[in-house]
């Protein structure tokens, strides 16, 4: 499904980002993506929608080099991929609802399709109560529900989440993960990128370890760490 | 661009006009006054052109014959002038005619004849007409090579620097307008820019979650071409009803001047002043969304 053939990325800054990664994901599977800070994990995320390109080597998704694209094929790449950003990437002036429906309404969905099917994810992602409510009155794992239901709402074949439990507490972060292994179950190829060790060594799932911008490790059934 | 996202677009774009209220009135305002002042270019040319040709048209060579033709000469020589292509008639003008012709410019109470001492000194003259305006000047020129015919005379000076002008204001017009334009797009641009920034969040947002550049552009698309017509509109009112005022004016102080009224000229105008303010509006739009749209 998701192919890494030798990519480097090297930012306009000079900085590698990413140096001769290699890697395959295979359709359906739940992988986490761990490694310090800066090691070069939001970077391989970027490169799978397409937000960055690869400096070198290539990125395929579905088969499809990510850079070959041409400009007006990049929109079906994306609705492949549901994003949850580290940063949520809400919009203040839109209520949750309205939040949700938006990812709907940019693919031209039905208005009756929306207004039945953002019901049902919302309560989902156990926000149907929160519905008319902004952004900024929601916390933190809240919002983070809130960007997992606009990622999931058209039913893309992959999802991406970037730290998607980060600042949150142990139980709501575990929440958080049981909601993306439901989704996983539904047949969703999932990829994590995150810092939490002990959600990581619990569930003890394929794990790319990367450090520096290099894979060190890609374990069926990884930890956070293996110590030398 | 499915039916259903129409309504999407059109509230979109009302936002964003609703938003930039002022921005709006500006560009709007901008637009107005490029297509006005090219509206008043065109009056002007269509004007002088119209006056031009009308005073060519009604144009009539004089043929003046030397005053020592003889007599039994001057018919052969109106013969000849009615050979030249492009003649329609040619009628003589007997020297006896234009010395009464002269007298009663100046009053009757005058003999002239008596002043001038008896001798006519008048020559003979043929008034010549054309089939066409744009032949007066060849024909001039070949009755000017025939014999006896001591000079030519039509109103060629007049009529060339009517004509000249009105090239004049032609050019000046269509530079004046060259720059408006440039002037309007940047400013239709600008406002469509501010929309875009306040929204470029959005706009990235959409793009990741995989809407179409065409879906983005839409809305501002739109409100491109509403500052565009709105503007366009404006110009077309004001221009109406200043072209009537002006009209109404010149003819009671110039009433023999054949100028082009209002109803006819100005409703041709619109169609162009409408499509000016189209092409001004959406050309700023997309310039505008452009740059956001690399996501
Ligand atoms: N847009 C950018 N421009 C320049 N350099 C960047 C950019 N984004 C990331 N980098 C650099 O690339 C390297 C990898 O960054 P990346 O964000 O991929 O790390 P990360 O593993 O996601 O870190 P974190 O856990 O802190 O989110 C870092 O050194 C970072 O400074
Ligand atoms: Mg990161």
């Amino acid at each position: 499904m998701i192919q890494f053939y030798n990519v480097t990325k090297i930012y306009p800054t000079g900085v590698y980002a990413l140096r001769d990664c290699t890697a395959g994901i295979e359709k359906g599977e739940f992988v986490f993506l761990v490694g310090p800070s800066g090691a070069g994990k939001s970077t391989f995320l970027r490169l799978i929608f397409r937000e960055e390109l690869a400096t070198r080597g290539q990125v395929l998704v579905g088969g499809r080099s990510v850079s070959r694209l041409r400009p007006r094929e990049v929109p079906l790449l994306r609705r492949q991929i549901g994003v949850v950003f580290q940063d949520f990437r809400l919009l203040e002036d839109r209520t949750v609802y309205e939040n949700v429906a938006f990812a709907m309404q940019v693919l031209e969905r039905p208005s009756k399709e929306i207004r039945q099917r953002v019901p049902r994810v919302l309560q989902m992602v156990g926000l149907a109560a929160r519905a008319n409510i902004y952004p900024q009155h929601l916390s933190g794992g809240e919002q983070q529900r809130v960007a997992i239901a606009r990622a999931i709402i058209n039913t893309p074949p992959i999802l991406v989440a970037d730290e998607p439990t980060g600042n949150l507490d142990p139980d709501t972060a575990w929440d958080i993960l049981q909601l993306l292994l439901e989704i996983n179950k539904g047949g969703t190829t999932v990829i994590i990128a995150t810092h939490n060790r002990e959600i990581v060594d619990r569930l003890q799932r394929r794990v790319i370890a990367l450090g520096q911008g290099r894979i060190l490790r890609d374990e069926a059934k990884g930890v956070y760490r293996r110590e030398a | 661009m499915k039916l259903r996202t129409v309504g999407y677009y059109f509230r979109e774009t009302f936002r964003s006009v609703r938003h930039h209220s002022w921005m709006t009135v500006a560009a709007i305002i901008t637009v107005a006054i490029s297509l006005f002042i090219l509206g008043i270019f065109s009056l002007a040319v269509v004007n002088a052109n119209q006056v031009a040709t009308g005073l060519v048209s009604e144009l009539e060579i004089a043929a003046f014959l030397r005053v020592d033709t003889p007599p039994e000469v001057v018919a052969q020589v109106g013969d000849a002038i009615r050979r030249v292509p492009g003649v329609q008639e040619a009628i003589l003008v007997p020297k006896e005619e234009g010395l009464q012709q002269l007298a009663a410019q100046f009053g009757e109470q005058h003999d002239l004849l008596q002043a001038l001492g008896g001798v006519n000194p008048l020559p003979d003259y043929y008034r010549v007409k054309a089939v066409a305006p744009d032949r007066v000047e060849s024909i001039a020129r070949s009755i000017e090579r025939i014999n006896y015919v001591e000079s030519v005379n039509y109103g060629r000076d007049v009529v060339g620097r009517l004509l000249e002008v009105a090239a004049w204001v032609q050019w000046l017009g269509m530079a004046a307008v060259v720059m408006l334009a440039v002037a309007a797009v940047a400013l239709v641009a600008n406002t469509i820019r501010l929309a875009v920034m306040t929204r470029a969040r959005e706009i990235a947002i959409m793009k990741y979650v995989g809407a179409t550049n065409w879906f983005i552009r839409w809305p501002f698309f739109l409100q491109g071409l509403f500052l565009g017509l709105v503007g366009a509109g404006v110009a077309v009112v004001c221009l109406y009803w200043g072209y009537n005022w002006v009209i109404a004016r010149m003819q009671l102080a110039l009433p023999f001047l054949p100028l082009v009224t209002g109803q006819e000229i100005v409703l041709q105008l619109v169609g162009l002043l409408v499509l000016l303010g189209m092409v001004v509006g959406s050309l700023g739009s997309l310039i505008s969304v452009r740059r956001f749209l690399q996501v």
